[in-house]
């Protein structure tokens, strides 16, 4: 067993909203290639905690190389939407679809096979130091319109590609890696700072919190001092033994 | 100043001044359409769009609030009507439910084989074209003022109001450039009112776009309306350039003179554009 769960935390963007949060995560530590992942519902398109939701679930069920879950997720959306029950404007905004991010790492032996589409982040952490980010190095590149898999079937195709042009690998051992981060893009952006020491005492912030309520706290404070986008956030991070 | 998140705690609000001078009722360039009726359509598309923006799978999220002011022959009056016409700022869900009628009409579409054909859309109508009577837009951007002070009072930190002004000729009121700046100064936290003026024509003269300066535009009025018009924040010119192309520079005022239908699209699909919303 490679590696094990530190922190599975999330917090919505409208604390006060409930159901609210259209962020996913999904840990699969006891499978024959323990794998994580995350997944950030776009906030403008239309049933985005769904289609967080549903992609997560799928991503969680499919076997070692499996590359249906993507099609397994489209196929449930399409059956579960019921357009004679719309309102003139929820079957046009349905009809644009929803969208969301992709993060996700397997780790099969020294290797860490990784996938990207969109701005939530994979990062190796060794001691107080990020050694590696991926897709992103600096918070300058979190753009207002990240790429996304769709929930409309007719991107089956587009989706297939931007995933597979999102796959990448790296024997992460070589690294000295001692956890693996992956976040959605709040985090991330707010720990790709371009300021050396601002990242690393944001990096030993982040290390620092052991339980959800501690990681709810930070975010919360980061957003109140302007320093966190005000987003749906989320994180998983695992001790590599 | 106008980097504020748009969020349901914290919305913003998008109001709309339409000139219904008898002048409207003139062709719109080289269109079959009057001025009147290719505003109103617009302006209908541009509703349903801020509509959709909102629409979710739960229902509709109020991340902003709308209203129509019309000007013409009866003053200023309400644009929006049936359920809606007892409030000058209307949150978007409102707005989404209190439609006139929903019309079906035609857009050609990709029918496979190399051609088009026509498919059937759904057209939300809340505004109906109509024209006569002087142009009272001192009257109307008096109005917009005492509306959206009271907007900016119960909303203090929002993302601040914008104004989007569609006319076709002069005040036949007064000078407007006063009552207009006036109207710019009311504001949030977050930056005083925007106030984006577009000049429709039917003469079909070379229109002038996102001016930097006064000095090249050529008559009196469009030098006018330069005066009257905000500059764009940053979120808007990263947008024009993305998708339409459009370079805005720092100085560039938010009006249009002598726009045709074009322009007119344009411009609203810009103007309504919010910053980030969540």
């Amino acid at each position: 067993m490679p590696v094990s769960k530190v922190l599975k935390a999330t917090i919505s963007k409208d604390v006060a909203i409930e159901g609210s949060n259209e962020d996913s995560a999904c840990l699969r530590l006891n499978a024959s290639i323990p794998r994580a992942a995350v997944f950030d519902g776009a906030s403008e398109s239309y049933a985005a905690r769904k289609w967080s939701n549903l992609v997560a679930e799928e991503w969680g069920r499919r076997h070692d190389k499996d590359w249906g879950w993507i099609d397994r997720a489209q196929a449930r959306y399409a059956r579960n939407s019921n357009k004679s029950a719309l309102s003139w404007a929820q079957e046009v905004a349905s009809d644009r679809g929803s969208f969301a991010t992709v993060c996700y790492v397997d780790i099969e032996g020294e290797w860490l096979n990784f996938c990207a589409v969109g701005d939530s982040c994979l990062f190796l952490i060794d001691g107080n130091e990020i050694t590696f980010s991926y897709p992103y190095v600096s918070e300058t590149q979190f753009t207002s319109a990240p790429m996304a898999v769709s929930s409309r079937l007719d991107n089956l195709k587009m989706n297939k590609d931007n995933l597979l042009m999102g796959l990448d690998r790296i024997r992460f051992r070589a690294l000295g890696t001692k956890h693996i981060l992956l976040a959605t893009d709040a985090v991330s952006c707010w720990l790709l700072a371009d300021d050396k020491e601002i990242r690393a005492t944001r990096l030993a912030q982040l290390l620092n919190c052991k339980t959800p309520v501690e990681f709810k706290q930070l975010v919360l404070e980061e957003r109140a001092n302007k320093n966190m986008h005000v987003d749906d956030s989320t994180v998983v991070l695992l001790r590599c033994s | 100043m106008y980097d504020a998140e748009i969020s349901r705690s914290q919305p913003t609000t998008y109001l709309f001044l339409v000139d219904q001078s008898g002048s409207m009722s003139d062709q719109m360039g080289s269109s079959q359409r009057s001025k009147a009726q290719f505003v109103a359509d617009v302006l209908n598309k541009t509703l349903r769009d801020l509509v959709v923006r909102c629409t979710r799978d739960e229902g509709v999220r109020d991340y902003f609030s709308v209203g129509v002011l019309g000007y013409g022959a009866s003053g200023v009056v309400n644009g929006l009507g049936g359920s809606l016409s007892s409030n000058w700022i209307n949150p978007i869900s409102a707005v989404a439910e209190g439609t006139l009628r929903v019309e079906e009409r035609q857009k050609m579409v990709d029918d496979g084989a190399g051609g088009l054909a026509p498919q059937g859309v759904k057209f939300p109508v809340w505004f109906d074209a109509t024209a006569g009577g002087g142009t009272p837009m001192c009257e109307a951007l008096a109005k917009a003022s005492e509306v959206l002070a009271d907007w900016c009072n119960l909303n203090p930190n929002s993302f601040p109001p914008t104004v989007l002004h569609i006319t076709d000729g002069e005040s036949t009121d007064g000078d407007p450039e006063s009552v207009a700046s006036l109207l710019q100064q009311i504001s949030t936290s977050n930056g005083g009112v925007l106030l984006y003026n577009i000049h429709v024509s039917s003469s079909g003269g070379e229109p002038i776009r996102f001016p930097a300066s006064e000095s090249a535009l050529p008559n009196d009025h469009a030098k006018l309306l330069f005066r009257m018009s905000s500059g764009f924040p940053e979120h808007i010119r990263k947008y024009a350039l993305d998708a339409h192309g459009i370079n805005l520079q720092a100085e560039s005022k938010a009006m249009v003179f002598n726009a045709e239908a074009e322009e007119l699209v344009k411009f609203l699909d810009i103007g309504s554009r919010p910053a980030a919303m969540r």
